[in-house]
C-alpha cells in the first residue's frame, strides 16, 4: 500500500474520530491541532494494527514520525 | 423493530449506563446524604448581573421540560425518563451568595462545596445554579444530577445557554436537541456476547484483592470536599511537552494517569495499606453523533478499567508502559463500547436490587480511586453573559465506594486537577501532600 493510500484511509478515520468532514482534515497539520487526543491517537494505532498488521504502540513514538497524517502515512508505508 | 419506535412521545428510554448512574445515585443518597451529582464552575473576571442572569436562565430552562422529568417504567420493564408534557418552567434550584468584604477564593470554594453537597429537592429537581460573589472573585456554578447529564453534556448545556444569550434569546438554539431514544430491545445476541466479555474482564480484575483505603461512613460528615490544583497556560504547556517526551506524542492521559498513580501510591503506602493491586476506572466519552445536541442530555459515557500492581507504580517508565498497554488493549477489544452494550441488560433490574448486586463481584471494593480526564472543554466561548471566563473546573461527587478521585479538565489551554474525597477519607495533611506532589511532579 502506498503512502498516499494510507494517508487517504487515515483521513477517513480521523474524520470519524473528530466528527468532521474528510475535506476538513489537513494532512500536514499536527494531530493535536486536528482535535486528536490520547484516546483518538490510540484508536489510530489500533486501526493501523488491524488493517496493516503493524503494531506501533510498543515502539518509542518519535514525534517527527507521528506528528501529522502525512508523516505517519510515510512512516507506516516505510515499515510495510 | 416497530417496538423500538412505540410510545416515544415524552419518553426518553434510558440506556444501561443511565441505569448504572441511577444505581450509583441510590447508593450515594443512602451513604453520603446527596445523590450522584457533579458541578461545573465558571470563574468570571467581573460579577454577572444577577437579575439578567436569573430572568434569562428561567426563559432558557423553560425550553427544556426534560429537566423536570423523572424515571418511570415502560410495560416492557424498560426504564424511561418521563418528560413532563406541559406546565411551567422545570423546578431548578437557584442560590445567590454575596460574601463579605475580603472574601477570597477559599471562601468561594466553601460556598461551592456546600452547594454540591446539598441534595436536590424531590423527584423532579435535577439542576441547581449558583451565583457566588466574593471580593474580586466571582463565579457561576451549575450543579447537575448525573442521571440528566454527563460532564461533557453539562458543559455543552452551558455552551447552549451562552449561545441563547448571544443570539438575543432565540428559542431556535434548542432546535436539534434530541429528546427521544429507542427502547433498544433487540440485538440480544450482541448484548449477551458483550456481557460475556465484560464479565470475563471483571472476573480477571477480581482475582487479586483490590488495594483500597477504608471507606469513611461517619454519618456526621458524609459530604464531599475538594481541592482544585490549577496550572496556568505556561505550566500547562510544559506539562504537555513533558507528557509527549515521557509517554509519547499525544499521550497526555497516560502521563497524567501515571502521575496520579504515583501520588496516590504515596498516600496508600503512608497509611500502611498493603497487598492487592490498584484497580482504577477511567471514564470515556462514547458519543457517536457529529452534533452534540443529538446527545446532550443523559449519559454517553463508558469506562476503562486499569489494574496496576504496586511495584509497577514504583518504576515510572514501566508504569506508563502498563497504562498504555491496557489502554491499547481495551480500545482494541472495544471494551468501553461492550460495557455500554452489556449494561443495557441490567435495565430490567430494580434499582434497590442493583444496589445490592453492585457490591457482589468485588466484595464491595469496586475501585482503589477514580480518575477522569476530559481533554477538551465543550464550552466554546470565552465569555458568559458578558463576563470573561478565567477558568472552568468540575467538582464531582465521586461514586462511593471508593469515594475518592481526581478529575482533570482543560479550559483555554489551562489544566485543572480537581481532587474530590468523601469527608474523612483523607486528612488535611494527605490532601496537602496530594496537591503539592501533583504540582511538583506533573
Amino acid at each position: 500500500m502506498t503512502a498516499e493510500e494510507i494517508e487517504s484511509r487515515l483521513i477517513q478515520l480521523i474524520a470519524t474520530i473528530t466528527n468532521r468532514q474528510p475535506s476538513e482534515i489537513a494532512p500536514d497539520k499536527p494531530f493535536h491541532e486536528l482535535g486528536i487526543d490520547s484516546l483518538g491517537f490510540v484508536e489510530i494505532l489500533v486501526f493501523i494494527e488491524k488493517n496493516l498488521k503493524l503494531q506501533l504502540i510498543a515502539s518509542q513514538l518519535d514525534r517527527k514520525d507521528f506528528e501529522t497524517v502525512s508523516s505517519l502515512a510515510r512512516f507506516v508505508s516505510s515499515k510495510l | 423493530m416497530i417496538l423500538d419506535y412505540l410510545s416515544l412521545k415524552n419518553k426518553y428510554y434510558l440506556n444501561g449506563f443511565d441505569w448504572v448512574m441511577g444505581v450509583i445515585d441510590i447508593i450515594m443518597r443512602r451513604t453520603t446524604g446527596a445523590g450522584n451529582a457533579s458541578q461545573v464552575v465558571f470563574m468570571l473576571d467581573t460579577p454577572p448581573d444577577e437579575e439578567r442572569f436569573t430572568s434569562s436562565l428561567k426563559r432558557f430552562l423553560a425550553l427544556f421540560p426534560v429537566i423536570g422529568g423523572s424515571v418511570s417504567r415502560h410495560y416492557t420493564l424498560t426504564p424511561f425518563w418521563k418528560i413532563p408534557k406541559n406546565g411551567g418552567p422545570p423546578p431548578v434550584g437557584l442560590t445567590v451568595t454575596r460574601l463579605p468584604e475580603g472574601a477570597g477564593e477559599a471562601d468561594v470554594m466553601d460556598v461551592l462545596t456546600r452547594c454540591i453537597n446539598t441534595p436536590f429537592k424531590g423527584r423532579h429537581e435535577h439542576l441547581a445554579f449558583h451565583l457566588v460573589y466574593g471580593s474580586g472573585v466571582q463565579c457561576v456554578a451549575m450543579t447537575f444530577d448525573h442521571r440528566l447529564f454527563d460532564a461533557r453534556g453539562a458543559e455543552s448545556f452551558m455552551n447552549l445557554f451562552q449561545e441563547y444569550l448571544s443570539s438575543g434569546e432565540q428559542a431556535g438554539v434548542a432546535d436539534g436537541v434530541r429528546l427521544t431514544q429507542k427502547l433498544d430491545l433487540r440485538d440480544w445476541r450482541d448484548k449477551f456476547l458483550a456481557g460475556q466479555t465484560v464479565n470475563r474482564r471483571m472476573i480477571a480484575l477480581s482475582r487479586e484483592a483490590i488495594r483500597s483505603l477504608p471507606l469513611q461512613m461517619d454519618m456526621a460528615r458524609q459530604g464531599f470536599r475538594y481541592r482544585i490544583v490549577s496550572f496556568d497556560r505556561e505550566e500547562s504547556g510544559r506539562i504537555v511537552e513533558r507528557a509527549y517526551g515521557e509517554a509519547g506524542y499525544l499521550m497526555i492521559m497516560p502521563y497524567l494517569f501515571s502521575r496520579v498513580f504515583n501520588v496516590m501510591h504515596g498516600v496508600f503506602s503512608g497509611r500502611g495499606v498493603q497487598g492487592g493491586a490498584y484497580v482504577v476506572p477511567a471514564s470515556t466519552d462514547v458519543r457517536q453523533a457529529k452534533d452534540i445536541r443529538l446527545e446532550l442530555f443523559f449519559n454517553h459515557n463508558s469506562m476503562f478499567f486499569f489494574q496496576i500492581r504496586p511495584e509497577e507504580v514504583e518504576d515510572p517508565a514501566l508504569l506508563v508502559t502498563r497504562i498504555k498497554e491496557q489502554l491499547y488493549d481495551q480500545v482494541q477489544s472495544r471494551f468501553p463500547q461492550k460495557l455500554m452494550t452489556a449494561s443495557s441488560l441490567i435495565r430490567v433490574a430494580p434499582l434497590w436490587l442493583m444496589h445490592k448486586l453492585f457490591h457482589l463481584p468485588l466484595q464491595g471494593k469496586i475501585a482503589s480511586f477514580c480518575f477522569s480526564h476530559v481533554s477538551k472543554c465543550s464550552y466554546n466561548s470565552h465569555d458568559l453573559m458578558g463576563s470573561r471566563i478565567t477558568n472552568v473546573f468540575h467538582m464531582p461527587r465521586m461514586p462511593v465506594p471508593p469515594g475518592i478521585g481526581i478529575f482533570f479538565n482543560t479550559f483555554d489551554g489551562r489544566l485543572n486537577a480537581s481532587i474530590s474525597w468523601l469527608d474523612g477519607s483523607f486528612t488535611t495533611s494527605e490532601v496537602d501532600e496530594i496537591a503539592g506532589r501533583l504540582r511538583s511532579i506533573l
